[in-house]
């Protein structure tokens, strides 16, 4: 048997220590797409954080027609939808990291990130993550989170369809849509 | 290679940062304390109630119920339009049986003095 399928059936019946392995197996990927949309470690900890609450709240009436990954993924989607929606009503500027956070606590600086360089990993300078992030933040919220779960997460459509809530065909209408708008934002910027 | 592919090429480079062991360990530790009173609210009647209607309207948001919903409500409007306009162009139908004895031979006299008479076959 699948060893996470093993987990996912132990945790539906409220096994905490199964719980916590498949958080152990998720938390970075989910880390990782809660800050693609925020660009704050600190709210992408919490958004992730708050994902996995609700997963295990919800964990005994998860059906199994899906995956535990697209469903779990759709709940964090949502809760990543709901925030930027929220933060769009209050004039709020944030920063890469690297940067001072204006409007926010001092408490609340960002934890420290391992500046260890991975060799195997290839690295865009600042400006550039700059320049996409401000042009993935002017995509329409729909496009904007299909784009970022194809092409920063490598999900196939028929799970973002799953986790978008929306057809295959219309994630790939919101996917070619995106691309087209990021390559009419950053084809001169990044000298494409 | 084309544009796009480029474009995405570069893109998809935009990782996430890589976070330390000591991020990682408040992060474990917050959420222990989070999963250990969603816990302990789990189990209180309030919660089990909450959860189940919460559960009930979230059926609404999937998008096959959507795309039902969408479907039988064009149904219902086809069908109720049928209905209006057919009421409105014919003649006000109701039962027979209904009808008092005036009322039956009433109508049997207007039948019978109005052009489509001569189509009735007479028994």
């Amino acid at each position: 048997m699948d060893p996470e399928l093993d987990l996912i059936i132990r945790a539906k019946k409220g096994e905490r220590v199964a719980f916590d392995s498949l958080v152990e197996i998720h938390k970075e990927k989910a880390f990782a797409l809660a800050y693609h949309f925020t660009g704050n470690p600190e709210d992408a900890k919490d958004l992730s954080q708050e994902a996995f609450v609700r997963a295990f709240v919800g964990m005994r009436d998860f059906r199994g027609d899906s995956g535990f990954y697209t469903w779990f993924y759709r709940i964090l989607v949502n809760l990543c939808r709901d925030f930027l929606r929220r933060r769009k009503s209050r004039s709020k500027v944030f920063m890469e990291r690297g940067r001072s956070w204006i409007g926010e606590d001092t408490e609340d600086m960002p934890e420290p990130v391992d500046s260890t360089p991975d060799p195997s990993e290839a690295v865009l300078d600042d400006e550039t993550r700059q320049l996409i992030s401000e042009a993935l933040d002017k995509l329409p919220e729909r496009q904007k989170t299909v784009f970022v779960l194809r092409h920063l997460h490598g999900m196939k459509l028929s799970e973002i369809a799953e986790v978008v809530g929306c057809s295959e065909a219309t994630a790939k209408v919101h996917l070619f849509r995106a691309t087209r708008g990021l390559r009419c934002q950053l084809t001169k910027s990044l000298s494409i | 290679m084309s544009v796009d592919e480029k474009l995405i090429d570069i893109i998809s480079k935009m990782k996430a940062p890589k976070m330390s062991k000591g991020f990682w360990a408040k992060f474990d530790a917050e959420l222990g304390w989070k999963l250990d009173a969603a816990e302990a609210g789990r189990i209180s009647p309030k919660a089990v109630l909450a959860h189940a209607i919460i559960n009930f309207f979230a059926v609404f948001r999937e998008f096959k119920f959507k795309r039902a919903f969408v479907t039988a409500s064009f149904a219902l409007i086809v069908i109720a339009f049928s209905l209006i306009f057919s009421v409105r162009n014919g003649p006000g139908l109701y039962s027979v049986a209904s009808l008092t004895s005036d009322e039956l031979i009433e109508e049997l006299i207007f039948i019978d003095n109005s052009e489509v008479s001569e189509n009735i076959i007479d028994f």
